[in-house]
């Protein structure tokens, strides 16, 4: 038998008499992704790395194990995995089947060049129970235009076969599991013996790829349970691409099992509706042209007319997918407020109100100031030169230097008070009937708890600022109860015992309450709301938030004090009542990085900070992931040992190309436990603001055309 | 009726009750024709192909006479889709005809400066040395250049380098009327890409019929004019 050193050595000498390639040839043999989800060869990673925010979706099956997982490539580098592996026959906390989460984080080190391999360090379910966990550092290298070979050292699972000393000198590894998981494994990284792996992929044709590798997962857990053979290190496998993001592989593994590996690739920068075919907007109408529309002479236009203009206006703004609020026409300035309930890009709205006013207003209106609001409140204002729009609807940049032309600023004084507000904006009534899915993902007794049913949501704008918004749902089918015995701790139970909430068969008031919003000064916002504020908690919380319109930095303090709700979500309350207070820092880096760290007091009374960091792309795709930590023990916390998960936003316009502000987000968390748990309130000021800020709008521009 | 159309009819309706008189300017296009007169007939689409469509047989001259603004059949080869399109804006030498459908296409001098709608628009260009060349009757080598918006609101530019050929005048047949016009070729390189465009141009330097590349996605457009 071959030993995974002498295989190593062979893997590489082979590789060195191949001539090698440019980087560019690289690109056009794109990562293979192996049966946990990661790039790799069969089983074993690889250096390779997805494309910069690819996000992959794997499933592999073999004998007793699946393995699921989601794979996002955080940056050009960085990519980070969550996994949910299940292994039947394996009885583990009441079910025969060990239900398994796990988390990985890979880096790569060292770029390939001629001569030299690409370098990726990787930590595999680093924060688990330890039954997956495994450490690695493995090289690439291209051979002409179809072969790679991969070639690395692994700790932990992947040193478990053929191993030797550490070459660190960290020989002393725990072998136990952790009992409650989720930790960072830190005594376990990159200690205990180390055993080499290595593997090479051929593309065979445009779609098929053929793979053999050396594995060095002694599956020393599942073998000595009898729930797989290991008769040999040598994995095959052919890789099949169905579609350009589509992709099937099949494996003969460790001489005894087949293997199914299928997995399909998004990345939000490249969405299948490219750049979206939303409707044409309205060309500009030229000034000269407005001109003769036979305006009245005077300067200032009594109200009634303004009224007239308004309300013939409103439903060129409905074509356009948005709501005009208010409109004041001053000697050379029309200020304008509009509603985007459209465009998921800001910059594309603000473009389409400019189009619009080039055809509602006068010549002499040489000056657009458009606000978006929300709930009546100002969002920000960009005043534009009329003149300027002209020259740049056909100018070859594409309008991309109108921004250096454009004032964006504050819209605190906007000097709309004696602005016409548009008819039936105040009170209005807005109501719907949809469907919904509430489901708890990857549990440790079910893989999936859901519960679908019906939604009637209402709201009634009452008046600037003020709205009343509620809805009720009625379950029709689901499991959501089906959870188990529910594991409390000595924390306050908050969130654990969801399922009480969910067993509710009568219509449930998801939530009822009286929202303030509203600006009490320059950078600031506020925000206030009271009733049945969620599905568990009631009460009273309010937020106030100063984030200038071109800072990427912004502050948040919010108070909520809050009473745990009846069962049945109907009006009643129960015992428990308390204070939750935060004060929360946000941050907006390049390239779409978003930071936020929450400080405060949670809802079981632990007090403590929550980490969040997002990757969201100009269309609206978000990707990110939370860490919890508070003054809750682990033990206090129960399994999982703090609140962490990750979670993914879609915006449906990127899926279906037209103009909606929809979208869909799911969160992914390890568990969902008392400890962490912060109230899930509507309207959180900072995402409603930042939007229509910088960078934000400065980085979609480009859209302000579209 | 579609977004540009309701947007488009609004604002006739605005201007007419609602600005004090209004109605000024060259509104040819605001209210498009195509929607009662030949929208039915192109059954153009983005998501439906249209097999049976025929620009020399489907319809004819009574149709055109029926319509009441300038009105073009596209034919986007890469979807095999046709479409109607009208004029639905025309200022500082720019003309935009909008489909049915919500796409819309703006030309200066007859040639396609950008789209909007299609998907992967040609987002602004610079077709002066098309449009030149053409006036000219064909010529030396010249540039272009075209900017495409990418899915992120950036922008992706191709610089082309064009040569304009004049070849033979031919005949061809647009819905049961014969023309005859000039064949122009355009040919345009560049790095791993070569575009080869038609303009069939009459006498009076009218663009009857072309062939125009609108970029990687939207690919070949047939443009044949109906009436204007």
């Amino acid at each position: 038998m071959m030993t995974g050193k002498t295989t190593g050595i062979l893997v590489l000498a082979l590789g060195a008499m191949v001539p090698s390639v440019t980087l560019a040839e690289q690109l056009r043999f794109p990562a293979t992704l192996n049966t946990s989800g990661v790039p790799g060869v069969i089983e074993m990673p690889s250096s390779a790395s997805l494309e910069d925010g690819q996000l992959s979706v794997t499933t592999a099956h073999f004998g007793n194990i699946s393995r699921n997982t989601l794979t996002f490539q955080i940056s050009d580098r960085m990519s980070g995995s969550f996994r949910y592996s299940a292994t039947r026959d394996w009885p583990n906390n009441g079910v025969n089947t060990y239900y398994d989460r796990s988390f990985d984080l890979r880096y790569r080190l060292l770029d390939e060049t001629n001569w030299r391999p690409s370098l990726t360090i990787g930590l595999q379910d680093f924060v688990g129970t330890g039954l997956n966990s495994a450490e690695y550092l493995v090289a690439s290298k291209h051979f002409g235009d179809r072969v790679r070979v991969s070639g690395g050292i692994g700790w932990g699972r992947l040193g478990s076969y053929n191993s030797f000393s550490n070459p660190l000198g960290l020989d002393d590894r725990p072998t136990d599991f952790e009992p409650t998981g989720g930790t960072f494994n830190f005594d376990r990284w990159f200690h205990g013996p180390a055993a080499l792996f290595g593997g090479v992929e051929w593309q065979a044709t445009d779609r098929l790829r053929l793979m053999a590798e050396y594995s060095s997962d002694g599956y020393i857990e599942e073998v000595g349970r009898g729930l797989i053979e290991r008769k040999s290190p040598l994995n095959f496998g052919a890789s099949y691409q169905i579609r350009p993001s589509v992709d099937l592989g099949l494996f003969y593994l460790y001489g005894s099992e087949a293997a199914v590996r299928f997995n399909v690739l998004l990345n939000p920068k490249n969405p299948a509706m490219g750049s979206g075919n939303e409707s044409a907007p309205l060309p500009v109408n030229p000034a000269a042209r407005a001109a003769a529309m036979s305006w009245p002479a005077q300067q200032s236009l009594p109200s009634e007319v303004t009224s007239q203009i308004v309300e013939a206006a409103k439903p060129v703004f409905e074509a356009s997918e948005l709501e005009l609020e208010a409109l004041h026409i001053g000697d050379r300035t029309a200020t304008v407020r509009f509603r985007n309930p459209g465009y998921m890009v800001e910059s594309q709205a603000f473009g389409r109100v400019a189009r619009i006013m080039t055809h509602l207003m006068p010549q002499r209106i040489t000056t657009f100031r458009l606000v978006p609001v929300d709930q009546g409140m100002e969002l920000s204002a960009l005043e534009i030169n009329r003149a300027d729009l002209e020259a740049a609807e056909h100018a070859p940049d594409g309008g991309e230097s109108l921004y250096s032309r454009v004032n964006f600023y504050d819209p605190a004084t906007t000097g709309l008070e004696d602005g016409v507000i548009a008819e039936g904006l105040y009170p209005r009534l807005n109501w719907g009937i949809t469907p919904y899915v509430n489901a708890v993902l990857f549990g440790l007794e079910n893989p999936l708890l859901a519960d679908v049913g019906l939604r009637l949501s209402g709201s009634v704008d009452i008046a600037p600022g003020l709205s009343l918004n509620g809805s009720v749902t009625q379950l029709v089918i689901g499991n959501g109860d089906d959870e188990g015995d529910i594991e409390t701790t000595s924390l306050p139970v908050v969130r654990t015992d969801r399922s009480l909430y969910a067993a509710n068969n009568s219509p449930a008031i998801e939530r009822l309450t009286l929202d303030y919003v509203f600006r009490p000064g320059r950078n600031f916002y506020g925000r206030f709301s009271a009733g049945y504020l969620e599905s568990m908690f009631g009460g009273v919380s309010t937020e106030l938030l100063w984030k200038p319109v071109g800072s990427r930095l912004a502050f948040g303090a919010e108070i909520n004090h809050v009473m745990k709700r009846d069962y049945d979500q109907q009006f009643g309350f129960q015992d428990y009542d308390t204070t939750t207070a935060f004060l929360s820092g946000y941050y907006r880096f390049d390239n779409g990085y978003h930071a936020q760290l929450d400080v405060g007091r949670y809802l079981a009374g632990d007090i403590g900070a929550t980490l969040s960091l997002d990757r969201e792309f100009a269309n609206g795709w978000r990707v990110g992931a939370f860490v919890t930590r508070t003054d809750a023990s682990y033990e206090e916390f129960g399994d999982g040992s703090f609140d962490k998960g990750i979670r993914v936003t879609i915006p449906l316009g990127a899926l279906t190309g037209q103009a909606t502000r929809d979208t869909s987000a799911f969160a992914l968390r390890p568990f969902n436990r008392d400890g962490g748990a912060r109230l899930n309130v509507q309207g959180r000021l900072y995402e409603r603001v930042r939007e229509y800020h910088n960078p934000e709008v400065a980085e979609s521009w480009g859209r302000f055309l579209r | 009726m579609k977004k540009s159309i309701q947007i488009l009819g609004a604002l006739v309706i605005m201007t007419v009750g609602g600005c004090s008189g209004g109605g000024g300017g060259s509104d040819r296009g605001l209210l498009p024709a195509i929607a009662e007169n030949a929208g039915n007939m192109f059954s153009g689409g983005r998501a439906e192909k249209v097999n049976e469509f025929n620009i020399e047989q489907t319809f004819g001259p009574e149709q055109i006479a029926a319509m009441s603004a300038p009105t073009l059949a596209g034919h986007l080869l890469t979807r095999d889709v046709w479409s109607g399109m009208t004029l639905a804006f025309s200022a500082r030498g720019y003309d935009t005809y909008h489909t049915s459908e919500g796409i819309g296409l703006s030309f200066r001098s007859d040639v396609v400066v950008s789209t909007r709608g299609i998907g992967g628009d040609l987002f602004a260009s610079d077709m002066s040395g098309t449009i030149r060349a053409l006036a000219a009757g064909g010529g030396g080598q010249y540039q272009k250049s075209m900017r495409f918006l990418t899915p992120l609101s950036g922008f992706r530019d191709v610089s082309l380098t064009c040569r304009m050929r004049r070849d033979n005048v031919e005949r061809f047949v647009i819905a049961q009327r014969s023309f005859s016009a000039r064949r122009y070729t355009e040919t345009c390189t560049s790095e791993g890409l070569s575009v080869e465009n038609h303009y069939f141009r009459n006498d009076a330097g009218k663009i009857l019929r072309s062939r125009q590349w609108l970029g990687s996605e939207g690919g070949y457009i047939e443009l044949f004019r109906l009436k204007g």
